[in-house]
């Protein structure tokens, strides 16, 4: 089975849309979505992002507020968080509540966009942590991502930061890691298209799409929001 | 070794790593370059004005009942500090190919001695400014263009400083083949709070051997402001461990209990900002908050690793002083020596009245910038004040 990852703002453009997307999402075939955390200052990510998280911000999102939400939710899919490390080691309920409440929201992993494999070890979280790699990476990391064994491996497919426009170049690359390493190998950054969805599905385990999805719901109401993600999905599904 | 204990490391994107390692190691190499640094010494004197004079402040001693010493980095060429490491990271990028630089500026000094040194050795150079630090600090981002400098308005977050290296580090990862990025102070992730101290020291190392000439002895005190922290680890790194006080001034803005300040190091929480864990301003679910000071250059939410090191370990003390303090120390020292300072090196001049040195002490304070470029803001407090 092939996976497919919707990334989805928190807060944008307030917690009751998200909650009424991640409903809506049951009604098509993806295995994950990654909640992404608002945060002041998104280095990893480009303006379609960087705008939903300032508005997110205004609204005065947090993540005990994020966690409630998931808490009350009953989801067929994985639940990955995706958030700049500051946020998560400054906690405002206390890091020690962290895992506590990430396990009560159902979270199967974190995505920290601000912490490459160098400094893996020096951050304790004691929770599964998504890793990263890119069209620059040597095998001589290989063993330690094998020895991590993180839930799902996210290969960012091209320089630049997330919602560029992406010629997937780098597939042969993507193919010689993802025969080397364990743990299921996801690409993303600047998945756009039917045929992207396409070409990285027969190199690798999954996808994942993020600045598409949000440009999307930038075309509509909060109303519409819902209807207009699924819509996006059902067409990057259509083969 | 990427940290200064626990504090610095590298929290960036994966896809920066081979970025900074390429940094790292051409670094290294050069450090060890006999003519890399016969290059930079010669562009130094004679281009930049090293080294600079360290003043003895006649006037300010009497007052204060101390020897009162000046370190005038404000002589140099484009009026401040920050040309010390600009010309060193330019030569440096020259020596690893790259043919564009960019850069981060808050109230423009780095930026304009960024322009400065990419102009003298003919690259492309592109500064990034938040949109309301252009508005801020017009002259700046003339004198950039002037020296053939693309500014670009950064219309992000809170359009300030900040804002404008989240910008610099976007456009690095995308372009990171041609690109340097020529970071302004002691932040951001390893190699960079090592290559500017480094390139910063010299202050520090003048100072010490203009001090035992004239003094025959060390200083009992050295004063300097600290935003990102360049200049001050410049000038304390050199003394770290001696018997010298050593005294880090942070930004109260309008005092450090209304939060409208940028004292990170006396209100902030270690946090993770700009690829380094240091002490962060932020709020209690770890957004970065904005700051508040008069002077541009000090108005930044994070400090130097290195500052913070010091910090915990108590081989440097910190202390604030407030936006008007500041203000009324940039009239002392024009009206008593003759010199406008920088907003940002009055916090340090100010802070001989917190001080109060004890008769006779001496006291060494960097004077890391000229105040022309904060005339503005000078006349329009001012103003207020009628």
């Amino acid at each position: 089975m092939k996976h497919f990852l919707a990334y989805i703002p928190a807060g944008y453009p307030d917690l009751k849309t998200t909650e009424r997307i991640l409903l809506e999402l049951k009604n098509v075939p993806i295995t994950g979505v990654e909640i992404g955390v608002p945060f002041s200052d998104p280095v990893a990510d480009g303006p379609v992002i960087q705008k939903a998280y300032t508005q997110a911000l205004k609204k005065k999102i947090n993540l005990k507020l994020i966690f409630q939400m998931l808490e009350r939710l009953d989801l067929p899919y994985d639940l990955y968080l995706m958030s700049y490390l500051n946020p998560i080691l400054n906690y405002g309920e206390g890091l020690s509540k962290l895992k506590v409440h990430l396990k009560k929201a159902k979270v199967k992993g974190l995505i920290l966009p601000d912490l490459p494999l160098v400094e893996i070890n020096n951050i304790q979280l004691q929770y599964p942590v998504v890793l990263f790699v890119a069209p620059n990476t040597t095998f001589k990391e290989i063993p330690l991502i094998n020895k991590i064994r993180p839930p799902f491996v996210y290969y960012i497919a091209r320089y630049g930061v997330t919602g560029t426009r992406n010629d997937l170049a780098y597939m042969d690359h993507v193919i010689k890691l993802r025969n080397r390493i364990k743990s299921p190998l996801y690409v993303g950054f600047g998945i756009s298209t039917p045929a992207h969805v396409k070409k990285v599905w027969s190199s690798a385990d999954g996808v994942i799409v993020g600045s598409a999805l949000v440009k999307e719901m930038d075309k509509v109401k909060p109303a519409q929001m819902p209807k207009a993600v699924v819509k996006k999905i059902q067409n990057l599904l259509n083969r | 070794m990427s940290y200064f204990k626990e504090f610095g490391g590298q929290f960036v994107p994966e896809i920066l790593m081979p970025a900074l390692d390429e940094l790292e190691k051409a670094y290294k190499k050069i450090r060890r370059d006999k003519r890399f640094w016969v290059e930079l010494n010669y562009y130094l004197k004679h281009y930049a004005g090293r080294p600079t004079p360290l003043y003895f402040a006649r006037r300010l001693s009497d007052k204060y009942k101390a020897r009162i010493y000046l370190k005038r980095e404000d002589l140099l060429h484009t009026g401040a500090h920050k040309i010390n490491n600009t010309i060193g990271q330019i030569l440096l990028a020259k020596k690893m190919g790259k043919t564009r630089i960019i850069a981060e500026t808050g109230a423009g000094q780095h930026g304009v001695a960024t322009a400065t040194a990419a102009a003298l050795f003919g690259l492309q150079c592109v500064v990034y400014m938040g949109e309301e630090d252009m508005e801020r600090q017009k002259p700046n981002v003339r004198r950039m263009e002037i020296l053939g400098t693309r500014v670009i308005p950064v219309l992000s977050g809170s359009k300030t400083l900040k804002d404008a290296i989240n910008e610099s580090l976007r456009d690095w990862i995308t372009n990171l083949r041609t690109t340097y990025y020529l970071l302004g102070s002691v932040v951001g992730p390893h190699p960079y709070p090592l290559i500017v101290r480094n390139f910063q020291k010299i202050i520090g190392e003048e100072t010490k051997k203009q001090i035992k000439s004239i003094e025959k002895r060390m200083p009992h005190y050295i004063l300097a402001c600290v935003g990102g922290g360049s200049n001050s680890v410049g000038i304390f790194y050199p003394f770290i461990g001696s018997r010298v006080k050593l005294i880090g001034i942070q930004a109260a803005g309008f005092g450090l209990s209304t939060g409208k300040h940028a004292a990170a190091l006396l209100k902030g929480r270690i946090g993770y900002l700009h690829g380094s864990k240091t002490f962060v301003l932020q709020d209690q679910w770890g957004q970065v908050q904005t700051t508040h000071s008069i002077s541009a250059g000090l108005d930044y939410p994070g400090v130097g690793p290195e500052h913070a090191f010091w910090k915990k370990s108590g081989k440097v003390f910190y202390d604030s002083i407030k936006d008007n303090e500041a203000l009324d120390a940039v009239f002392e020292t024009a009206q008593m020596e003759g010199i406008i300072p920088a907003l940002e090196s009055a916090h340090a001049i100010a802070y001989l009245k917190k001080l109060k040195p004890k008769k006779g002490s001496i006291v060494v304070i960097n004077l890391s910038g000229r105040g022309d470029k904060d005339l503005e803001t000078i006349i329009k407090e001012l103003d207020k004040e009628k």
